[in-house]
């Protein structure tokens, strides 16, 4: 081959070595556009993520409200902290949670199970006292929160606010948590 | 301007191990908020209604719905569709 036909090679190639080139950049184009999409739009589900959990919603869906794990499911699987007067005790006194003399009850009847898991709860209060439901004792975070978020509910029955407008009652009961881990956090 | 009655609609009627002294009824609340100690009304089959007050107020309810604690002995009375309000 000579010299003119090395050079019209050489010609082709670089022509296909342009092509590609174009390619791919056209490629990296089109890839870092949707990249771009797909971020923006993660911003966005993390910033309505991050809205629900400081109005309380996630922690409504994870804690006192409602755990992961139902009463019957935490009751039919036998998991979680031992469901005992001693385990509550404890965690009462790491938490520093007052139930102001409070009567503090574990229950785990048919009724009580169905009642308030149709409810979404793990617990309960009332002027009697508070009811404590297998699916407090589902992990040892879940128990504090839900300790420290029903002795609000003590305060509030004695206090003579409860009515069935509970969402100002409510908030101020998951308000109040975060302190309650603190403390047990603290304290382990 | 008219004022809205306030009345619970009842949709279940629960009884829980540690409290046989009282039903939790649980319905679609309308009017204004019940509180305990209210005098209520319930719209029974005899329709003579049957009177009693709120002994109690469940404050972790289903969403949109309301549950309110009564006498146990007025179970019979209390089922689903029975309007219960409040007296004025």
């Amino acid at each position: 081959m000579g010299e003119a036909g090395l050079a019209a090679v050489f010609a082709a190639l670089a022509r296909d070595v342009a092509r590609t080139a174009s390619r791919i950049s056209e490629s990296v184009a089109k890839i870092t556009e949707r990249t771009a999409a797909i971020l923006e739009s993660d911003a966005r589900a993390a910033d309505a993520i991050a809205s629900a959990v400081k109005k309380g919603v996630g922690r409504r869906s994870l804690y006192s409200r409602s755990g992961a794990l139902s009463n019957r499911e935490v009751l039919a699987g036998n998991v979680g902290l031992p469901r005992t007067p001693e385990t509550v005790e404890r965690y009462v006194r790491l938490a520093g949670v007052d139930f102001r003399g409070a009567n503090v009850e574990i229950i785990d009847g048919a009724d009580d199970i169905a009642y308030l898991d149709f409810q979404g709860a793990v617990a309960r209060t009332d002027d009697l006292g508070v009811q404590l439901g297998p699916a407090a004792f589902q992990d040892e975070e879940t128990l504090v929160r839900t300790l420290g978020h029903e002795s609000v509910h003590v305060r509030q029955y004695e206090d003579g606010v409860v009515s069935t407008s509970t969402g100002p009652l409510e908030d101020e009961a998951y308000a109040a948590e975060d302190a309650f881990v603190e403390n047990w956090r603290n304290g382990r | 301007m008219t004022t809205q009655h306030t009345r619970l609609t009842v949709e279940r009627v629960d009884t829980i191990s540690r409290r046989p002294s009282m039903i939790f009824v649980t319905g679609t609340l309308e009017g204004g908020p019940l509180h305990i100690g209210d005098s209520v009304v319930i719209d029974d089959v005899d329709r003579m209604g049957t009177h009693t007050v709120i002994r109690s107020i469940e404050m972790h309810t289903a969403p949109g719905k309301a549950t309110i604690a009564l006498d146990a002995a007025l179970k019979p009375v209390v089922r689903s569709g029975v309007v219960i309000s409040r007296s004025e």
